[in-house]
């Protein structure tokens, strides 16, 4: 009897497919695309694949050349039209494959992608009117213009095409246009044979082009690193905007590219520290957390209503609210560090969750209140805890994998194959806990759940969605827990795991990682060591996360580009 | 007469009718006299059971006392197939589910692409408004990861399914074509030299780049070619009388299940009725589906588990199983009266339309090794195959012998007009004869 237990069909056993969903993001992480890599038993079980030993020169990690999310699209339609495209709606979702829709390994391209775009750059000509484009260009300022018809009026407006290509299209492209693409884009004009159009069929195509689409980034060749490229004025212009404002550059970026100021780091830096303060970047960070956490799952919560009778849309709400509102005020009010996430004795809440946190005088306004004892960080929010739970019970296993991957980012090593999952009969009079331990007792089990179960058990004081419990199925809980992979041999609840957490090099280091793979769109690896370290290290010497956040754009991966050997 | 002007006259007549009603009296639009091979690839989140094992009596296959008993009125068009061999484990039963395939443990991504269904669709060409139809149970938050994507192209870029019925239907019926049309130009005309110009940009740019740095941009150069084919070749939208639309889906993280299957299936049914697509794929939900089945009778509020736990966490497993089963049963029904009521040809669109149930994972019965259907394995898989008159034999249980599910996968391309098919997967080379007619 053979099969393949792999460590997410242990997940999967006991963790269930809501968190094959929810985690389905971090399921995909343990090996790239298309090149399998089988596990051997006599791998070490859990070690980072990255390794800040200083040794490492600079470098970046090879990655294609990646699309704009769905989102970035969404966005840059709305800074280039001023209106909402439902054609974007129809395109494939984006992966959270890699944690982050931006990342290009989880990104694919299906007739509905070049459909779904089609239908987009449709919407935008309907759009059009004669103050948007004199909005575009001074040159398109005629009124009433659009309406009339002719080849006459082609020939007299085509200064309003010109126009474009110096504006509106640059834009789009995030960069000047060559002289052959304008070319293309006045030809297009010409053939149509009328004013509005022409006008038409160079929005047509400047929306489904691949300068707009994807962050093309051929850059030069950087003598010192044989197949790496260093990037030009204007592909920095965009990945700061990309990174911070999910959005094309705007008129000061676009200025400060052509002048030629990215070409300092001081340069960078001005413009990433105005961009970071701008309120996009607010909105950017929080679907940074939001991925980054699995929090985008919490609308998704629907515990049993036998099991959890308080929980209704209202907490939901107010899960979805202290979130955005804890990590916004931590990174911008607070200059929080790394560690104080991890650590906060507070939080923010309103009266949606009073019953939650066993809180009093709470209003219908999200407020900064203190947590009990047995609260600390964001690892205790409820929504954290209510997402790495089985609709009507905890899951130890899920938490634990949460921890591992989401906040360690520590590969669980593959299982052996040929295993039987067939499980033993188990008393149901147990705690979770109880009942866990014997269906994972077994060697084969332990593989994995040795390293997963302890971080899972620690925090049992929390139920399914997140309230604070002494007792499982009428048992006194047991939440003495380990973290055996980094080498925490003991801790006695959530909060001592969340505070255990706060300073650890593992959890500094990961950060790193899952911001600069948000940052940079594409997976890190070794070569990615010098960039990480100085994130790293920026955070080791207490700086806020908004600091650690800026810096990613001096670092060598930043200002550089490899793509993929062939 | 040509044979658009014949379909577009067929469908003059009708208007605006509820989706079945509009379509269902209606023969189907492909030409009669031969009608094209379609293929359903159904999947079957979880294993099958004992449940799953039809008999034969009196030389009559009977669905009797399985979970499969709402399915007897086309027992004599099915086709039961035990005894195959694959890939264990949830990420080898749903990485080589149509792909043959399977991704590394820990890993919902295949190992390669295509699966089948890009495969025909890729044969089809252009033939056809849509390559693929892919449609799914599952909710929308599970969209796109590789635990929901049960379809891969040929590069291994992952083809999410469908989520929303309302959106499948919209991009089967486009509403009347958007594009304004100045005076001058054809809508076609404008529409065509937009496209050449990209195409000539899309393949400038990628000739700048290295084959794996353009991955994404040679499969959008790829569809945009596809897209001017289709323009050029076809099918305008008048090709099939407009159904009503269904209504969009209100909650889409957990989706009604119960009218979405309803909603999939009637849209599903209207795209090869209407010659839209010839090749789909209907997931019953993503990788160890959970539901949730929270309605009289099924009562099962997650069925990963049951599938997975002991007596423990269900107090009866197997009848639990049987009930979602059941109710998955009752769907593909539904699905078959809907194709088997369509004349077409000398039989109806059932006859032409391999209908295949695949399960994610495999043929376990509860009484092997335990007392549940907690299995994961996959060296016994069981299917169960509908239609494909003249190419499958039906009414029939055939013991594949241990031949490697892989194998099936090659056999369902070459009976669907593939011949020159030679291997399919990492392990199909060897057609399984004994299933076809």
């Amino acid at each position: 009897v053979g099969a393949a237990l792999a460590i997410s069909a242990c997940v999967g056993t006991i963790g269930g497919t809501k968190s094959d969903g929810a985690q389905g993001s971090a399921q995909d992480d343990t090996s790239t695309p298309g090149s399998p890599t089988p596990g051997t038993a006599t791998a070490p079980l859990i070690t980072s694949d990255i390794v800040l030993d200083g040794t490492t020169p600079d470098s970046v990690a090879q990655a294609p050349m990646r699309r704009l999310s769905n989102t970035e699209v969404a966005i840059a339609f709305q800074v280039l039209t001023g209106g909402t495209s439902t054609g974007v709606t129809t395109l494939p979702p984006d992966s959270f494959g890699y944690a982050f829709d931006r990342v290009v390994q989880g990104q694919t391209v299906i007739d509905r992608t070049v459909q779904g775009f089609q239908s987009m750059a449709e919407e935008a000509v309907q759009l059009l009117t004669d103050d948007k484009l004199a909005t575009w260009s001074p040159a398109c300022a005629v009124s009433g213009a659009l309406a009339m018809d002719g080849p006459d009026l082609a020939t007299a407006r085509r200064p309003c095409a010109e126009g474009l290509l110096t504006t509106w299209a640059q834009t789009a492209y995030r960069r000047p246009l060559s002289s052959d693409e304008q070319a293309t884009l006045l030809a297009l004009y010409d053939g149509a044979g009328t004013y509005r159009g022409g006008v038409e069929q160079i929005i047509r195509f400047v929306l489904q082009s691949p300068s707009f689409l994807y962050v093309l980034e051929p850059g030069t060749p950087d003598a010192s690193h044989p197949g790496v490229f260093a990037l030009g004025d204007f592909e920095i212009a965009t990945r700061l905007s990309l990174l911070f404002c999910e959005t094309p550059p705007d008129a000061a970026l676009m200025t400060a590219a052509a002048s030629g100021q990215l070409r300092q780091p001081a340069g960078i830096a001005a413009q990433a520290e105005r961009l970071f303060n701008l309120p996009c970047a607010r909105k950017t960070i929080q679907h940074f957390y939001d991925q980054w956490l699995n929090l985008i799952s919490v609308p998704a919560l629907t515990p049993d209503p036998v099991k959890f009778p308080s929980f209704n849309a209202e907490v939901r709400a107010g899960m979805q609210r202290e979130d955005e509102m804890f990590f916004d005020e931590m990174t911008w009010t607070n200059r929080s560090t790394l560690g104080n996430l991890f650590r906060a004795d507070f939080t923010y809440a309103d009266q949606s969750l009073a019953g939650l946190y066993g809180l009093t005088g709470l209003g219908g306004t999200t407020e900064k209140v203190g947590l009990p004892s047995a609260r600390r960080g964001f690892l205790t929010h409820a929504s954290i805890l209510a997402i790495t739970s089985h609709t009507d019970r905890t899951s130890p296993v899920r938490r634990g994998v949460f921890v591992l991957r989401n906040l360690l980012c520590l590969p669980l090593a593959n299982p052996p194959q040929n295993v039987n999952v067939n499980l033993p009969p188990i008393d149901p009079k147990l705690t979770e806990r109880q009942q866990f331990e014997a269906l994972t007792e077994r060697s084969f089990c332990q593989t994995c759940h040795g390293e997963i179960n302890p971080i899972g058990f620690g925090v049992e004081d929390f139920d399914g969605i997140g309230m604070y419990r002494t007792t499982d199925n009428g048992l006194p809980v047991d939440t003495s827990g380990s973290v055996p992979a980094i080498g925490i041999p003991s801790f006695d609840g959530a909060a001592a795991l969340s505070v255990a957490l706060a300073d650890r090099p593992e959890v500094e280091l990961c950060f790193a990682r899952k911001w600069l793979r948000f940052g940079l769109g594409r997976l890190e690896d070794q070569r990615d060591a010098t960039s990480l370290r100085a994130l790293v290290d920026l955070g080791r010497g207490g700086r806020a996360l908004q600091d650690v956040m800026l810096a990613l754009t001096g670092t060598y991966a930043f200002a550089h580009r490899a793509p993929p050997a062939n | 007469m040509t044979r658009r002007e014949l379909l577009q006259g067929t469908a003059g007549a009708a208007i605006s009718l509820p989706l079945l009603a509009s379509l269902g009296e209606k023969r189907a639009l492909a030409d009669a006299a031969s009608p094209p091979k379609r293929a359903i690839f159904l999947y079957m989140p979880q294993n099958e059971t004992e449940d799953f094992t039809p008999t034969m009596a009196s030389g009559a296959l009977s669905f009797a006392g399985t979970y499969l008993a709402a399915l007897a009125p086309y027992a004599a068009k099915a086709l039961h197939v035990s005894n195959l061999t694959g890939t264990s484990g949830h990420e080898g039963g749903h990485t080589e589910w149509l792909t043959g395939w399977p991704g590394s443990t820990g890993n919902f991504t295949p190992a390669k692409g295509p699966s089948l269904d890009q495969y025909i669709a890729n044969r089809v060409g252009t033939a056809t408004r849509l390559p693929t139809l892919g449609l799914t149970l599952a909710p929308s938050y599970m969209l796109g990861n590789g635990g929901e994507v049960v379809s891969w192209t040929a590069q291994g870029l992952p083809v999410p399914s469908l989520g929303s019925a309302h959106q499948a239907f919209t991009q089967l019926f486009p509403s009347a074509n958007v594009m304004n049309a100045p005076t001058g130009k054809t809508q076609q005309q404008l529409q065509k030299s937009v496209l050449d110009a990209l195409i000539s940009d899309y393949a400038r740019i990628n000739a700048t780049l290295g084959a794996s740095d353009r991955v994404l941009l040679d499969a959008h150069l790829t569809q945009l070619r596809q897209l001017e084919m289709r323009l050029a070749s076809s099918p305008s939208p008048a090709m099939c009388t407009t159904p009503a639309a269904p209504a969009e889906s209100g909650n889409m993280y957990y989706p009604d299940l119960r009218k979405l299957v309803r909603d999939h299936t009637d849209v599903l049914v209207a795209a090869l009725q209407c010659d839209l697509t010839r090749v789909a794929t209907f997931a019953f939900g993503a990788t160890g589906s959970e539901g949730p089945y929270d309605w009289d009778p099924v009562k099962v509020s997650y069925f990963h588990e049951v599938a997975h736990r002991d007596k423990a966490y269900t107090q009866d497993p197997r009848g639990d199983h049987f009930r979602v089963r059941s109710w998955y049963s009752q769907q593909v029904a539904y699905l078959l009266q809907r194709l088997d009521s369509i004349p077409e040809g000398t039989g109806t669109l059932l006859d032409h339309t391999l209908v295949a149930w695949l399960p994610e994972l495999g043929y376990y019965p509860t009484t092997e090794g335990g007392s549940s259907p907690n299995s994961h394995l996959r060296d016994k898989i069981s299917v169960l195959l509908f239609g494909g008159s003249g190419y499958f034999k039906r009414n029939a249980m055939i013991d594949a012998g241990q031949s490697h599910y892989h194998n099936l996968l090659l056999t369902f391309g070459q009976a669907m007009g593939y011949p020159d098919l030679k291997t399919f997967g990492a392990q199909g080379s060897t057609p399984i004869a004994s299933l076809l007619a």
